[in-house]
């Protein structure tokens, strides 16, 4: 008898085991939606100094995206405007909000002819994962992640804790920095002021 | 034989409660003694401000609203949950003002916390939002919780000899805005 018991047992823990695997994906997802985003508290607000400034020629760059292919700052020359929003890592408060922002507005891109690279030091399986949170996002996402934080630090914006600032870079047509706003890392810019700025590109 | 219905029974127990959902984790406690003290902006739209029964340019409390049910939104148009709740929320306007009992008392109100007026106007012009929305760029309704209220979360109020009291308060998406309603309606 003791065989059959011990056979059902184990049929019993068998089950056990294929219904937890089915009921985890949905447990998965109630997760993310309340507890994925890690708090790192207030951090210091600005950890690093560049030395770009507006009217400097912004440095080319590529890097590759999560859609698989590379992206160069310099096949937009004479194309589009771009603003590069560096934000300092996935997964993080503030940040998990800025590109959904961002994500919404598309018009106002394309009413200015811009596009927005969206860029962070984390690797790309980390940025595919947490950009899926945010929806469908319609603008390219970087990963500054090898050699690690090298285009946020030719942009000056690499904190001394190897992630970025909250930082955005806006560029012209020619390639020329038009506006910078190295932002408080714990505050959300102002998409007013994004706007504002990108009137005064001209078309 | 015992050990084994012991690790059984174990298993069984991790299965459970692994699985208990972090999401119905409770919602945060909603002091309604400071959420009365707070001022908001009255509405851009004259028809928003007609809605909620407000009068003057000066900033308002909730206690001004003139309905016996209020339901906050609290909201942000950089959140992606809110963004895809938005429709769902819609619904359950369209539902309120359809709802025998609930079009006439009942009033919603959505408070963009951390969203400045040009992104609340983003955000109601992106998704079509037919219900009063005001900003709240400093956080401030957070003041009536012990934590940040996460996005979106609905509290639920009710006029109780001229107080309001906290009838509900939900945190995260609402699957079944008809059974939301619903159980308002019967509290």
């Amino acid at each position: 008898m003791r065989p059959v018991g011990q056979y059902s047992v184990a049929r019993m823990l068998a089950v056990l085991m294929v219904l937890s695997l089915l009921c985890f994906p949905a447990f998965l997802y109630a997760q993310q939606r309340s507890g994925a985003i890690y708090d790192p508290g207030k951090l210091k607000p600005v950890d690093s100094e560049t030395k770009l400034k507006v009217g400097d020629n912004a440095p080319d760059f590529t890097l590759p995206s999560i859609s698989g292919d590379k992206v160069s700052l310099s096949q937009y020359l004479g194309k589009k405007n771009v603003l590069l929003s560096f934000v300092p890592a996935a997964w993080t408060p503030v940040c998990s909000q800025q590109w959904p922002g961002y994500n919404i507005v598309r018009d106002l891109f394309d009413k200015h002819d811009a596009i927005v690279l969206g860029i962070t030091v984390d690797n790309t399986p980390t940025l595919h994962a947490w950009t899926q949170e945010m929806g469908t996002v319609w603008f390219p996402v970087l990963s500054d992640f090898w050699p690690h934080g090298k285009v946020a630090g030719l942009y000056g914006v690499l904190r001394s804790d190897g992630t970025s600032e909250r930082a955005l870079f806006l560029i012209d047509k020619k390639g020329v920095i038009r506006f910078i706003d190295v932002h408080d890392i714990n505050e959300m810019p102002r998409l007013e002021k994004l706007d504002a700025e990108l009137r005064k590109l001209g078309k | 034989m015992g050990r084994i219905i012991l690790s059984a029974i174990a298993a069984a127990l991790c299965v459970v409660v692994s699985h208990i959902p972090i999401s119905s984790a409770a919602s945060p406690e909603v002091n309604a003694e400071i959420l009365a003290t707070l001022q908001f902006p009255v509405p851009e739209s004259a028809k928003a401000s007609e809605y909620l029964g407000l009068s003057g340019s000066e900033p308002f409390k909730l206690n001004d609203i003139k309905g016996d049910i209020i339901i906050v939104e609290i909201f942000s148009m950089y959140c992606p949950y809110c963004q895809a709740e938005a429709p769902n929320i819609n619904k359950l306007f369209a539902l309120i003002e359809q709802h025998p009992s609930m079009k006439t008392k009942a009033k919603l109100l959505g408070v963009g916390s951390g969203n400045t007026a040009y992104e609340v106007e983003v955000f109601r012009k992106k998704f079509g939002i037919p219900f009063p929305l005001i900003p709240d760029e400093k956080f401030s309704i957070d003041r009536c919780s012990e934590r940040r209220f996460m996005t979106p979360t609905f509290i639920v109020l009710r006029r109780d000899q001229k107080k309001l009291k906290v009838l509900k308060v939900h945190e995260g998406k609402i699957e079944r805005v008809d059974e939301f309603l619903e159980s308002i309606a019967k509290l």
